[in-house]
């Protein structure tokens, strides 16, 4: 009732005369051979554009910032993929947390075992010992700034593990079934991995759920209360052949490399998905 | 499904640097020619009627055991294929081999008939994470030769002058009898889809082909970075792509498929799909109409700063006559929160779309709250342009 009545008491206005306007941004795509494109619209109209960087081993794009690793450098580029800063980086790939706005996120170099936060004012900070996490880091996403989602893979299994990046703290960790490469970890973590020719999308809680007792009958004719839990299930997105690779695009994008090149983008709204094509402009000739 | 374990290190774009040896070495077998990435590997004049396959042999070099992770060919007229079992996620141990073939199928007469193969391998030299190489690239290389009715017939090439000493030119075999074709569309198009294109005829083909299949905007058309063909691929193609015809079929191929994907993009306008043999005799022309729609909303997102509220909106307007947004926001209860606010964004709209050259558009309105922004639950929005105002989307 106290936000009820505190909700009346707000007041709203426009705060320019005119909205601005602009063509949608939806990201960028990293091709197999190492060119980085911005890509503009909306689902059932994308366009991925001229290579915009070349030589690129790993990248990942937010709404607003771009972490891009080439053969030895770091660069952080804005949503437009204009150069912002270049940091000296371990050699090899990367693995990328971006939260969804903002001009910072993290990356985590496997040769080194490194696992740092990025911006452009000052380099790369070391977030933890990725050691501590006691496996193979295989993907990191990050709500904001202040935390840090892991999936790692040891002996006994998988986990996600929460991270206060503050003090570089554990907070918490979650047993996971097993997953399927490729793979990709967004920051309320859900999971999304190859299936066959498709991708499963394993929201947070779909392993609990799957793991509650059966409601079995109890002695006597009498039945144990079931206890209600949310149906959080799997979900299946069908693809037009298996995916090799899966990489951010954007803030709610994901860019789903198919077996023979294609590129298909996934947009998650909250419950519901769906998928285009990402048509890629072809170099001038 | 490939237990994850096993594979971590497949999510990482790229782990290694070109400079990194290629593991995998590409060869022919007979007569036994090693090619490196980016070398071309020559098909020869090949005659239209007799198209060649090549077989070719990957051979893991060493040091260590590797994955076949990409393997694709590039280019209308080469054809990947294999015997038995599909090469791809083939794990060859150092010293193995995997076999394909590539088949030149050219078209037309003539020397620029180009294409690429790539291939690509994950090595499993550090256990448990597999590194993928970066992709391999080969250039195929051939040219056609033989029965003319495949040359274009309104070629710039000038008409060779005939030698008195040579022997008298066969009489040309007469151009086949082509069946009556249809262009179909399949959903029926509408602005921001991808439909398939296809080309149906009416009996079986009498002959072998290959021809172009265009699309012509016409009327109400003022640009679309948008609108164009989507190759098996990905690769985008505006205005035109080749298809392949096949004696006794009664579909054309779009590189093995029969249909091609088509995005609408977003301009309401006519186009016109035509479909032209090689040699330029016309098969199909078919006129379609986009009509003009209410502005399509895509979504809408919001940013939370103290104080203020701004709402993006992604959508667009096939029409180009956007103009008066309505914010209708609402508590964390559902509640509406006063009454709607209208804003007139016509004159936005219009000093964007004629230097746009798309019906997209991210609209950005800024709020300046008096309250607290945490307790503004959702935010809906409508926009009308000359069709009408469209239905109403939330924020999520």
């Amino acid at each position: 009732m106290t936000r009820h009545l505190a909700a009346f008491a707000l007041c709203l206005a426009a705060a320019f005369a005119q909205p601005a306007v602009q063509t949608p941004r939806a990201g960028c795509l990293l091709g197999a051979d190492g060119s980085l494109r911005p890509v503009h619209g909306i689902v059932g109209a994308l366009l991925a554009g001229a290579p915009a960087v070349s030589d690129v081993v790993s990248a990942a794009c937010s709404d607003s910032l771009a972490l891009v690793k080439t053969a030895a450098s770091l660069e952080v580029r804005d949503g437009g993929l204009k150069l912002l800063a270049r940091w000296d980086a371990p050699s090899g790939a990367a693995l990328f947390a971006l939260p969804r706005a903002g001009q910072a996120g993290f990356a985590y170099f496997p040769s080194t075992g490194a696992l740092v936060q990025v911006g452009t004012q000052s380099p790369p900070r070391a977030v933890l010992d990725s050691q501590s996490l006691g496996g193979n880091l295989l993907a990191i996403a990050s709500p904001d700034l202040l935390h840090l989602i892991a999936l790692v893979a040891d002996t006994p299994g998988l986990r996600l593990i929460h991270i206060s990046v503050a003090g570089g703290v554990i907070e918490s960790q979650t047993p996971l079934e097993d997953l399927a490469a490729p793979l990709a970890l967004l920051s309320d973590g859900t999971v999304i991995f190859a299936d066959g020719t498709g991708l499963l999308i394993r929201p947070p809680g779909a392993t609990l759920t799957r793991l509650a007792p059966p409601d079995v009958d109890r002695p006597f004719g009498a039945r144990q209360p079931v206890i209600q839990r949310p149906v959080v299930a799997d979900r299946h997105v069908a693809l037009p052949a298996p995916a090799v690779a899966i990489g951010q695009m954007g803030g709610q994008w994901l860019a789903v490399r198919l077996e023979g090149g294609a590129p298909v983008a996934l947009r998650l709204d909250g419950a519901r998905e769906r998928t285009c094509r990402i048509p890629v402009m072809e170099a001038a000739q | 499904m490939t237990p994850l374990r096993l594979l971590p290190a497949l999510l990482l774009a790229a782990s290694c640097t070109p400079a990194q040896i290629q593991q995998l070495q590409l060869t022919v077998p007979s007569p036994g020619t090693t090619y490196e990435p980016g070398q071309a590997i020559d098909f020869g004049t090949v005659t239209t009627t007799a198209p060649r396959t090549v077989t070719l042999q990957l051979t893991n070099n060493g040091p260590a055991s590797a994955v076949l992770t990409g393997l694709s060919v590039d280019g209308a007229v080469f054809q990947l294929g294999w015997a038995g079992r599909n090469p791809l996620g083939t794990t060859l141990s150092v010293g193995q081999s995997v076999e394909f073939t590539i088949t030149f199928s050219p078209v037309t007469a003539g020397p620029a008939h180009l294409g690429e193969l790539w291939v690509q391998a994950a090595v499993l030299a550090s256990p448990p994470e597999p590194i993928l190489q970066p992709q391999a690239e080969y250039d195929l290389v051939g040219a056609g030769a033989g029965p003319a009715i495949l040359s274009p017939r309104a070629s710039a090439t000038p008409t060779p002058t005939p030698d008195p000493t040579s022997a008298p030119t066969p009489t040309p075999t007469p151009a086949p009898a082509w069946p009556k074709a249809t262009i179909a569309a399949t959903p029926a198009l509408a602005s921001d889809e991808e439909v398939q294109i296809s080309i149906a005829f009416d009996a079986p083909l009498p002959a072998d082909g290959a021809g172009t299949l265009t699309v012509s905007p016409g009327q109400g058309y003022t640009g679309d970075s948008q609108m164009g063909f989507i190759t098996a691929n990905g690769a985008f193609a505006p205005r035109a792509v080749s298809f392949t015809l096949t004696k006794s079929e009664t579909t054309a191929e779009f590189a093995g498929a029969h249909e091609i994907k088509f995005q609408t993009g977003t301009t309401a306008c006519t186009l016109t799909f035509t479909a032209t043999l090689g040699d330029g005799t016309p098969l199909a022309s078919q006129e379609f109409t986009i009509a003009p729609a209410q502005v399509g909303i895509d979504s809408v997102g919001r940013e939370d700063v103290a104080g203020t509220i701004t709402v993006m909106v992604d959508g667009f307007d096939n029409t180009r006559t956007a103009s008066q947004v309505t914010f209708t926001f609402s508590d964390t209860f559902g509640h509406q929160i006063g009454q709607p606010i209208l804003v007139d964004a016509t004159a936005p709209f219009q000093s964007y779309f004629p230097h746009a050259g798309t019906g997209l558009f991210e609209l950005t309105q800024a709020f300046s709250v008096a309250g607290n922004v945490s307790d503004i639950g959702s935010v809906a929005v409508k926009i009308t342009n000359a069709v009408g105002t469209s239905a109403p989307i939330v924020s999520k």
